[in-house]
Formats: structure tokens, C-alpha cells, sequence
């Protein structure tokens, strides 16, 4: 009862969470037509500056008089953008480093995981912060690597873990016994079973590559203005967050609804997952699956 | 037990080296000097630059300037910071107990709440309180903290001025018991941003954890030989139970101090993350190069205390290989 109940749920919280997904990419993605000014156009900086939300401006205006609707979405371009690239970036360095470790086993294991420990060991943000100080500004695309080089750990360790316990199945044993060579088994048998796992991993990784980009943009050390993004939106009204509350309010509404659900994303994936693997336990294969390496999950 | 210690203490220097070398390799990529910022006025002339270079030992091979940094680092030298005119370790020693007080107070607040809830979740997993706390908790563990921050700096702080908007004690304040008071009331909006979303995490992990444990035989066990349900809660259950949160403490320390840089920015904080940032905006990247540096040692050391708990509550971990 219970159980179908969770279920139920958790089909609906991931509908909805795709659904918001979805939207906000397409409103990203259409912002030009959607936006009813230009993001930089300073509409009239004396007398329509600090407006708050009406009719005219539905989220009102900033300091310099500009339509912060319009802003906002283009500002999800450079946000969702930069989250995107970034996710591309972090699971081809996390699966390439977590497949590799678990293929090669033995010492080439050992000195890639400690790396991945080393990296997980600093900070992340003082990691970008310290790519700022000695590089001074980024601009976007590279902004987008940076984040996502300072991002694959996660994604090497779920990639390491279940490598590890694919190359022990029938499936891949059997292949490599056929002598299947290394390119073609890690492209058409390794990467479309990896699949599920690195979609729990990428959806974890959006999941924490929005809130880095806006509270780096926040800080004045991400996004430069004028170009917009949430994070450099919210920072506008840092002096008086209270006072000019729209510019405090949307961008955080937009961060936190993102990031929500994305979250909510990821525990569906990670729910399928785990279904998958129960299922697979209580059938009739699951016996070529116990004897392999599967105990590397005590590191 | 002394043995995986000290294979883990071991392990921890080699991350250690390894962040000073990355630290050292980014910072070597970056253009320019150190000083281009400082020296960079048309009335410093290149014979004076070069000076500078020879003084601060920036003119030499790049591996002997490594193995000067790294022993320079482990005698507690991390170098000068250009943008404060001291050493990089004072900068830093002034900073550090302000953030310690934060983080330590945030982490003790996060893992006693959440495991207090989490536990009592997984025990009584079928109320429908414990459903409701838990949706809420995944909730609140998706609200990146900068955000949770500036909402409790808008509310609590600013509209209903229920607590002070920034800084870490009042100015000409009251001392003695009064000024501790005084400190945790500026205390308490950073630390509950800091903690809330930690907290969630836990509760969520401990609340699994419980209910594997919950049904387990050693719990049956328990009880069938007649102790009372607290016994069997305490000593069997929440102790077992323990063990993913505890090995879960180490990674969450790294996430909290990058936190605590927007954090101590937002109510203003006169920590590390402060002064980091500061040093960001001027440059000045041996100071960076320092706060990184501490950043790791601390996530490094959390780790391992939170291994060693992990060995009180789990003797079985010291024994595998």
C-alpha cells in the first residue's frame, strides 16, 4: 500500500519536475520573442528606475531602469546555458576518469581515485574563486569548463562503482570472451548500460552547477554584468533586498524552483534505478552478479 | 585501530600534497607575475620588478619554488599577501576562529537535529508526521543556502528586525554573559542558513539508514532476549544505524566551506571566506592559495574524525583491508 503510494508519487513529483525542466529551457530558449524589451535597454533611467512590479514591467525594474522580466529571461539562457555546457563537461571527464579506474584496476585505480579524493577534498567554490584571483574574469565558456572540471567527482565514483560491477556480468564477460576489441565494447555494450546511472549523475550535476554559477554571478565573480544572469539579477538589489524585494524575490523563486527540481529529477532516476536493481536481484540472472567485484563500495 | 589511523593520516598528507601541487601548478599558469597588480604603474621600473622577483624567490626554477613552497607551507610560511601587506598565516590566523565558530556551531546544530529527526523518521517510518517531515526535508535540502540566506536576511532580519543584519558582535556592546548572548543572537541567522540544508541531508540518510536497520535480526534479536525498547533503540538500532551518516560527515565539510564564503559575505562575518573573497577581488592569490590550502586541511581532518567515529560505531571497518 504504502509502497504504491510512493510510487504513485514519485511518478508525479518527476512529471512535474521534467514538466518545470522543460518549461524553463524552452523560455530560455525562446527569450528573445518571449522578452518584451531588450535585457540591456535602459528604458528611462530618472523616471522609470527602481519600479516595482505593474502592469508595464510584471517584475518590475532595476536601478538603471531596465525591464527585469526581460532580464530574467535572458538571463536563464546564460544560467541554464552555462549549467548545461558544464554537465557536458563534468560527465565526459567523470566517465571517461571513473571507466578508466575501474578498467584498469590495481595501481592506475589507486591514483585516480586518491585524485578524485584530493579533489573532493577543496572546496569547490574556493577552487573557482582561486581560478578568478589568478585568471581574473571568464567569460562564459569558460566559466561553463571551469565548473564543469572542478564537478566530474561525483560522477567518476557512481561511473567507477558501476563499471566495476557491469564488467563482472554475463553480458560483458561474455563479450570480451568473444574478443570483442576494447573501442567497440566500451561504446556499444559499456556505455549504453552505464546510461541510467550517468542520468541520476548528470541530473545531480545540473543540480549543483545552478546554484555555483549564480552564487559565484552573485559575488561579482561569475556572469559580468550587463550581461545578465539570475545570480548577477539578485546581487542588484544587494544593498536594499528588502526595499527593491522583486529583484530579491524572482531570481530566487527562478534559482530555487531549478535546483528543486532537478533534485526531484535525480531521486526519480535514482528511485528507477534502484527498482531496476531489485528487479534484477529477485530474477532469474542475478546469479553472475554476486560473485564479481561488487564490494567496492566501501571506499 | 592505531593502524588504519595511521594509514589514514598518511593518506590524508598524500591528498594534502596533492592539493598544494595543484594549487601550485594553477597558480604557475596564471599570466603574469604575482605582482602585476601592485607594480604594474609606469614608475616602477623593470630593475626594481626584478628585485622584487629575487626577493620573493619568483625567479627561480619552477620545481625548486615548489619545494621551497611546500616546506616554506609545512613550517607554517604559506607566503605574503600582497593585498595586506602581512604574512599570508597571520592574515589568516586572524580570520580563521570567527569561521571556525560558525562552521563548528553549524555542523553540531546540522548533524544533532538531523539525526534526532532522521531517527526518529525511520523508527516510526509509518506516522504520517514522519511522511510529511520527510517530503519537507527534501525540500529544504534543494534550496542552495546563498538563497536560504538572503531570505532569512530579508525577513527575520530586515522586516521584522528580530535579529542584527550583519557582523558577529555589536559595536561598543555589552561584554561578559551579556556580550556571549549578544553573539549568539548575531550568531544565529548564519548558522541555522548554514545548517538547515545540512541537516535535511542528514535526516534523509539517517531516516534510511534507520529502516534498514529497524527490522534487522540483531534488533529482533534484542528484543526477543527482553530489552526495554529504548535499550534496543539506543545501543542497537541508532548505533548501527549511524554509520552512512557518519562516512557521509567527511564530504559534507568540503560543501559547507564553500558555503560559508557567500554566507560570511551576506551578513558580513569577519571570517575566512570574507577575507578570501577580499583577496579574490585584489588579486592577491598567495592569500587564495592560503584559504584553499586551510579549506583542504580542514575537509581532510573532518574526514578523519569522521572516520575514527565511524570506527566507535562500527568496529567491523578497522579490520577490512
Amino acid at each position: 500500500m504504502t509502497r504504491l503510494h510512493a510510487r504513485w508519487s514519485v511518478r508525479w513529483g518527476a512529471r512535474l519536475a521534467s514538466g518545470t525542466l522543460a518549461a524553463l529551457l524552452i523560455a530560455a530558449l525562446a527569450a528573445p520573442w518571449l522578452a518584451p524589451f531588450a535585457p540591456n535597454a535602459q528604458l528611462d533611467p530618472v523616471l522609470l528606475a527602481w519600479q516595482a512590479p505593474s502592469l508595464a514591467h510584471p517584475l518590475g525594474t532595476d536601478s538603471f531602469s531596465r525591464d527585469v522580466m526581460s532580464r530574467m529571461l535572458h538571463g536563464a539562457r546564460t544560467t541554464l546555458g552555462i549549467a548545461l555546457l558544464a554537465v557536458l563537461v563534468s560527465m565526459s571527464l567523470g566517465t571517461a576518469i571513473g571507466a578508466a579506474a575501474a578498467i584498469a584496476r590495481g595501481w592506475g585505480d589507486a591514483i585516480l581515485m586518491r585524485l578524485t579524493d584530493a579533489m573532493l577534498a577543496i572546496p569547490r567554490l574556493l577552487l573557482l574563486m582561486l581560478v578568478v584571483a589568478t585568471f581574473g574574469a571568464l567569460d562564459n565558456a569558460a566559466l561553463a569548463v571551469v565548473l564543469g572540471a572542478t564537478g566530474w567527482m561525483t560522477t567518476s565514483r557512481l561511473v567507477r562503482q558501476e563499471t566495476r560491477r557491469l564488467l563482472a556480468t554475463e553480458h560483458l564477460r561474455g563479450a570480451r570472451a568473444l574478443g570483442v576489441p576494447w573501442p567497440r565494447l566500451l561504446g556499444r555494450h559499456l556505455l549504453p548500460s552505464l546510461a541510467p546511472t550517468l542520468a541520476v549523475a548528470a541530473t545531480i550535476a545540473f543540480a549543483s552547477a545552478v546554484p555555483l554559477e549564480s552564487g559565484l554571478s552573485f559575488l561579482g565573480l561569475g556572469v559580468r554584468t550587463p550581461l545578465p544572469s539570475w545570480g548577477n539579477i539578485l546581487s542588484e538589489a544587494e544593498s536594499r533586498p528588502l526595499q527593491y524585494w522583486w529583484l530579491t524575490l524572482f531570481p530566487t523563486l527562478a534559482i530555487a524552483t531549478t535546483v528543486i527540481a532537478a533534485n526531484r529529477l535525480a531521486e526519480a532516476f535514482g528511485a528507477r534505478l534502484r527498482d531496476g536493481e531489485r528487479e534484477r536481484q529477485s530474477g532469474t540472472d542475478g546469479e553472475g552478479e554476486r560473485g564479481g567485484p561488487v564490494e567496492g563500495r566501501t571506499t | 585501530m592505531p593502524r588504519a589511523v595511521i594509514a589514514r593520516l598518511a593518506q590524508g598528507a598524500l591528498i594534502v600534497l596533492c592539493v598544494v601541487a595543484a594549487c601550485f601548478t594553477l597558480v604557475r599558469l596564471a599570466p603574469g607575475d604575482p605582482f602585476f597588480r601592485a607594480l604594474d604603474e609606469s614608475t616602477v621600473s623593470p630593475e626594481q620588478r626584478a628585485l622584487q622577483l629575487e626577493r620573493f624567490g619568483y625567479d627561480r626554477p619552477i620545481p625548486v619554488q615548489f619545494v621551497r613552497f611546500v616546506l616554506n607551507a609545512a613550517r607554517g610560511d604559506l607566503g605574503w599577501s600582497h593585498s595586506r601587506a602581512e604574512p599570508v598565516a597571520r592574515a589568516l590566523a586572524s580570520a580563521i576562529p570567527a569561521s571556525l565558530l560558525l562552521v563548528v556551531s553549524a555542523l553540531l546544530l546540522a548533524f544533532g537535529v538531523g539525526i534526532a529527526v532522521g531517527a526518529w523518521q525511520g523508527w516510526h517510518a509509518e506516522s504520517r508526521l514522519a511522511r510529511i517531515t520527510d517530503r519537507l526535508a527534501l525540500g529544504v535540502l534543494s534550496v542552495p543556502d546563498f538563497i536560504l540566506a538572503l531570505l532569512a536576511l530579508m525577513g527575520p532580519a530586515l522586516a521584522w528586525r528580530l535579529f542584527p543584519i550583519g557582523g558577529m558582535r555589536t559595536e561598543f556592546g555589552p561584554t561578559g554573559l551579556a556580550g556571549v548572548l549578544d553573539a549568539a543572537h548575531h550568531l544565529a541567522l548564519p548558522v541555522l542558513t548554514l545548517a538547515l540544508p545540512i541537516a535535511a541531508v542528514v535526516a534523509r540518510l539517517q531516516r534510511s539508514a534507520m529502516l534498514g536497520v529497524r527490522d534487522a535480526d540483531f534488533v529482533r534479536t534484542a528484543r526477543a532476549r527482553g530489552a526495554s525498547e529504548g535499550h534496543v533503540f539506543r545501543r542497537h538500532a541508532l548505533r548501527n544505524s549511524l554509520v552512512p551518516v557518519l562516512s557521509y560527515a567527511g564530504v559534507q565539510l568540503s560543501g559547507l566551506l564553500g558555503g560559508v564564503v557567500i554566507i560570511e559575505h551576506i551578513f558580513s562575518w569577519p571570517g575566512m571566506g570574507r577575507l578570501i573573497y577580499e583577496a579574490v577581488l585584489g588579486r592577491d592569490y598567495p592569500l587564495v592559495v592560503g584559504g584553499v590550502l586551510v579549506g583542504a586541511v580542514c575537509t581532510v581532518l573532518g574526514t578523519m574524525i569522521a572516520d575514527v567515529a565511524l570506527l566507535w560505531a562500527d568496529p567491523r571497518q578497522g579490520r577490512a583491508p
